[in-house]
């Protein structure tokens, strides 16, 4: 164990009570401290099952599992739960208390001053984007779906946990602001450095938001790394299957911009208008500016607005 | 008119009586519904962790539902005999029933994914039961209060019969003499107060459940 893996598995396994088999087989994971992690598979694979185990909602039937290097056996499972933020696809507010009520809740328990709460909610609520003034005295049956997972966020980022276990939070939510939710999820976690295990069986969301893959199938991992390692070198017959990794546009939706653009011709061209865009886009996307423009090239920039290299044809023919 | 005249009249000329008849009529509910909800809610909240338990207690609190009030009152007589105390007692049996199944209930209808998440961040078992599962089971809580209370009230009209006192015995008067004036002084008292609580408690329901209004 390495000092930068927050989250390390050692042969965890799961079988429920009066199960004929296994709903996890035994797993060994090390997840790197302040990545965004997200599993992959379809319904029934053992996805939560996995990730209940991080926060003792579930024991496991073997194994261990050590969070900051501690055996999270060794900790109750109260204390263990106040540090890690929880987040459900049914957001689970509590609708008879307001939207503060709900934020506050581990603080209180933790014994905050109400002074350090205030400002607390009043800072969750910005960085999920609501306004306070507008949301803290709302009740939660007052707020549309995605209004309610923002807060469900917020809430379980309340007392600044440093891992964060999201189980289809956005599952529920329409195609739109399920991109904008996602947007603003990589925003905090690329803002917070929170260690991030997302589960989802959106192939495009476990894509897009995951520094790193858990591909899923009938209790076993398949697969754990990079997406495109994923889709370059699938491990088996069911990843390929998965990612359909001979589909070529399909694999361009995949693709970021940053894994495969030139930075050795970082800086633009003066004489020439390129189109730009976030080193986090996707190929697909760049395929379309390219498509669009009147330059052979388009323009990458990191968050700073930096140019920080080039993307032409050539690059996404080899990707 | 002139019998609710008369009744006024009743009632001003044996003030001592009459208040004292109250007085005896409103502590003997207060105090059955009291007691009643002292075991009701915490027996509704132990059914609603154990099923077994639970099948066992709520099928014997339903079929002592069936049993008429005045039914209740008579089986206790030969155990505990006469007078103030017996009637407590059945009084009390009576008010359990419907705060004990809407506690119960109340608690069971919460959603599995709220206890989930509660649980999930980190709130122990007394801070579920009070911070999340009661406030929730509240209205329901409160409902099953207000029928007992309704129940209770009218039922202590008939604990004059085993001599417990109260508004009751006016009645029991009234309908030994044959005087309407007398037993409307026992009647419409008992049918205001029971009105009065039908709405108190319905007004508290509503401040529970703003939340819901909103
Ligand atoms: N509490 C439980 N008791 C018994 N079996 C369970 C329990 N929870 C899950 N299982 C079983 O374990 C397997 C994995 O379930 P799990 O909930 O982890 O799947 P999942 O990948 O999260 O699926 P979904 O995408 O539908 O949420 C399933 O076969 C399920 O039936
Ligand atoms: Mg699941």
């Amino acid at each position: 164990m390495t000092e930068t893996d927050a989250i390390v598995m050692e042969g965890i396994s799961k079988t429920f009570k009066k199960a004929q088999k296994p709903s996890l087989y035994p797993t060994d994971l090390r997840i790197e401290s302040g990545s965004f992690v997200t599993i992959l598979g379809a319904s029934g694979c053992g996805k939560t099952t996995l990730l209940k185990m991080v926060n003792r909602l579930y024991e496991p039937s073997s194994g261990k599992i050590l969070i900051n290097g501690q055996d999270i056996a060794r900790i109750a499972p109260t204390k263990l739960r106040r540090q890690i933020g929880y987040v459900i696809q049914q957001t689970g507010l509590f609708r008879h208390m307001t939207i503060e009520q709900n934020v506050a809740m581990v603080p209180g328990i933790l014994g905050w001053d109400k002074e350090k709460i205030n400002r607390r909610i009043d800072d969750l609520l910005n960085l999920v984007g609501l306004s306070p003034s507008e949301f803290r005295k709302r009740y939660p049956g007052q707020l549309s779906g995605g209004q309610q997972q923002r807060i469900g966020l917020a809430r379980a980022m309340a007392a600044d946990p440093s891992i964060m276990l999201m189980d289809e939070p956005f599952g529920a939510i329409d195609a739109i602001n399920r991109a904008a939710l996602q947007d603003e999820i990589l925003r905090i976690q690329k803002q917070l450095h929170k260690t991030i295990l997302f589960v989802t069986h959106d192939i495009m969301e476990a894509m897009k938001l995951g520094d790193k893959v858990i591909v899923m199938n009938e209790g076993k991992v398949q697969q754990f790394a990079r997406p495109l390692d994923i889709l370059r070198h699938p491990a088996n017959e069911f990843v390929r299957d998965l990612v359909h990794s001979d589909d070529r546009l399909q694999r361009l939706a995949f693709v970021r911009a940053k894994d495969v653009m030139n930075t050795e011709a970082a800086v633009p061209d003066p004489d020439k208008e390129a189109p730009e865009a976030p080193e986090n886009s996707t190929l697909h996307e760049i395929l379309m500016l390219l498509l669009g423009g009147r330059t052979d090239y388009v323009q990458i920039k990191d968050e700073k607005n930096n140019p920080v290299g080039r993307v032409t044809l050539k690059e996404i023919r080899r990707a | 008119m002139d019998l609710v005249w008369g009744a006024f009249q009743y009632i001003m000329h044996n003030r001592a009586a009459f208040s004292e008849a109250m007085r005896t009529h409103l502590e003997l509910s207060g105090s059955a519904l009291l007691i009643g909800l002292l075991i009701s809610i915490p027996l509704g909240i132990i059914c609603a962790r154990h099923a077994r338990l639970s099948v066992m207690i709520m099928g014997m609190v339903n079929s002592l539902r069936v049993v008429p009030s005045l039914a209740i009152l008579i089986i206790v007589m030969p155990i505990l005999g006469t007078g103030y105390t017996p009637a407590l007692v059945a009084l009390t049996i009576l008010s359990c029933p419907p705060i004990l199944i809407n506690t119960f209930l109340g608690i069971k209808s919460v959603d599995h994914e709220v206890i989930e998440s509660a649980i999930g961040m980190g709130m122990d078992n007394r801070q579920i039961l009070f911070r999340i599962e009661l406030p929730l089971a509240l209205p329901l809580i409160l409902s099953g209060v207000r029928t007992a209370s309704v129940e209770v009230i009218s039922s202590a009209t008939l604990a004059a019969f085993i001599g417990g006192g109260g508004l009751g015995t006016f009645i029991i008067n009234g309908l030994g003499l044959y005087n309407f004036a007398v037993l409307l002084a026992g009647a419409i008292p008992v049918a205001l107060f029971a009105i009065c609580s039908e709405v108190v408690f319905g007004i508290i329901e509503k401040l529970a459940t703003k939340y819901r209004q909103a």
